[in-house]
């Protein structure tokens, strides 16, 4: 692996009941990439971040940084998967034990996220509590607490108004500027243009993978270009794939 | 054109909460009315108190003729109510929900079922447990279960909330052709780009009405233009951009400023940028999100000094 890719991903194969989830799938990030995965229910989005992550077990092929890597990864699955009975605080010091961060550190880093997502002021409300956006912003500082030069995120703003999406993107563009890598699954194109790095999923494929650029070549836009590529690999056999 | 909806200083209160201010709409027959605003903006509880489900605390409306305080009986015969996230049985197919609601609603013609099965697109999946499907196909089912008893108005809450992109489109597209058919339809969506398929938009914020009118009218009330810059370093120019406005957002490299007014930005913009490389600097019309995001600023600003 080149010392400048964050993720790879080299021909991976996943099944679920014989399904194949992912299939021979190839995908590399580069460090310090704002990298959008967009495609249908099913395509395998979700199942792609969590091989990333190292939640899964790939059949075959390779995948970096994958199983055993924790601690480069930040992943925030999608819904809301923090402890409703416990404060934002308690929530915090609850993820950072389970990332092994010694108490003085994980004092010091959960006041900075506290103030990074604006959540200082909503400290000792309890997660359950908390509107959409704030649970979405927690989640993410809960997933960044051990600084993970990787940060996964799977459709983080579904259900979220725009007003909290936007101070959500406001969260991710501190942490890209800041060099974090970033794979984040997402249904919303105008979310997707906003990545440097785009790969369309279909079926456990990749339909297409470059820049927003290259993808856009000859259409209006990213949308329209996705259910081009779409409607081409239903028609037949796809040789559309467009390569960075 | 006929009013379907009509509102007259509708105001919703709990308590000493009030949900919902004065608010004064019109939906004419055969419209995709949307309704947008911030979570706790008072969309749900406007489209409760039009579908006959809350009393009004104060002021008045109808619903296709009938008093929406009075008349909850005869409107809720003729309104399709799809709520958000709610309404199907996850544990039944999607034949037996709909039988289900048909019941409810004393629909026995079993023809009229099979005709919106088909309508929808749901007949391959009529036997299917409806927790095992794809939230698309979730979706289009409930919908289905709200179009049984020929409704004139459907309400949908949050339609697509979770759908992905195509199965959305198809949700889309069907809405626009059950309109083009006579129905009317009232949406609500926090999707800014999916707003743009509605006729008109009510912006709500706080319980109040913001603004109305068509997407394009909210976009140009706004007042709002868009610099696209493409600097390098784009980190750099990013950190610069931001510290002096705040609302700036990263697409890609690129960075835009949403920028209300008018006079010399350009050359703030390219002051800020001093000693950067600036390889392109223009202007875009904004999107419907950053439409949305001047306008409850505004009315928030508008607010306090009261």
């Amino acid at each position: 692996m080149s010392v400048d890719v964050a993720v790879e991903a080299r021909a991976i194969v996943k099944s679920f009941a014989g399904m194949r989830a992912l299939d021979t799938v190839d995908v590399e990030v580069t460090k310090g990439e704002l990298c959008g995965i967009v495609g249908a229910d099913g395509a395998g989005k979700t199942t792609l971040l969590r091989c990333v992550a190292g939640l899964y077990r790939v059949e075959s092929g390779s995948v970096l940084p994958g199983r055993g890597r924790r601690n480069q990864v930040g992943f925030c699955p999608q819904g809301f998967h923090l402890y409703a009975d416990l404060t934002v605080d308690e929530n915090l010091e609850f993820f950072g034990l389970v990332y092994g961060l010694e108490k003085r550190t994980l004092a010091q880093r959960s006041e900075e996220l506290l103030r990074f997502a604006g959540l200082a002021e909503h400290r000792s409300r309890l997660a359950g509590n908390l509107s959409g956006g704030m649970q979405q912003k927690l989640t993410l500082a809960c997933s960044v607490l051990h600084r993970p030069p990787i940060l996964l995120l799977d459709e983080p703003t579904t259900g979220v108004d725009p007003l909290s999406r936007r101070e959500f993107w406001h969260l991710i563009e501190v942490l890209h500027a800041d060099g974090t890598t970033i794979m984040m699954a997402s249904a919303y194109f105008d979310e997707v243009e906003r990545c440097e790095h785009v790969v369309f999923l279909h079926e456990g494929h990749v339909l297409a993978d470059g820049s927003v650029d290259e993808l856009t070549s000859g259409n209006n836009s990213l949308e329209e270009a996705f259910r081009q590529l779409m409607s081409e690999s239903e028609a037949g056999p796809s040789n559309a794939e467009v390569t960075k | 054109m006929s009013t379907v909806v009509s509102t007259s200083k509708l105001t919703k209160s709990f308590g000493k909460q009030i949900a919902v201010a004065d608010v004064s709409l019109e939906v004419k027959s055969g419209e995709v009315y949307g309704l947008i605003g911030p979570n706790g903006a008072g969309k749900t509880t406007l489209i409760r108190m039009l579908c006959g489900l809350f009393s009004p605390s104060a002021g008045e409306g109808t619903v296709l003729g009938f008093n929406i305080s009075l008349d909850k009986a005869r409107i809720r015969e003729r309104v399709g109510y799809m709520s958000q996230g709610f309404g199907l049985y996850g544990d039944l197919t999607v034949d037996e929900n709909l039988r289900f609601y048909a019941d409810i609603y004393g629909v026995r013609d079993a023809d009229y079922i099979a005709k919106v099965r088909r309508r929808l697109g749901l007949e391959e999946v009529a036997s299917h447990i409806v927790g095992g499907l794809p939230t698309g196909v979730r979706q289009r089912s409930a919908l289905a279960a709200a179009l049984v008893h020929r409704p004139q108005l459907v309400v949908l809450d949050e339609p697509t909330s979770g759908v992905d992109p195509i199965a959305r489109d198809a949700i889309w597209q069907l809405v626009g052709e059950l309109v083009s058919e006579g129905l009317t339809a009232l949406v609500t969506t926090h999707v800014m780009p999916e707003a743009q398929h509605c006729d008109r938009l009510a912006l709500l914020a706080e319980g109040s009405l913001v603004a109305a009118g068509t997407p394009n009218e909210l976009i140009e009330r706004s007042g709002l233009k868009v610099a696209c810059i493409d600097a390098t370093p784009w980190r750099e120019a990013f950190a610069l951009i931001q510290a002096r406005w705040p609302e700036s957002a990263l697409y890609g490299t690129r960075i835009h400023i949403p920028v209300s007014g008018h006079g010399a930005e350009e050359q703030a913009i390219r002051d800020v940028l001093e000693g950067l490389e600036v390889r392109s600097l223009s202007w875009q019309p904004p999107s419907m999100e950053d439409a949305f995001i001047a306008l409850v600023d505004a009315a928030a600003r508008n607010q306090k000094t009261f």
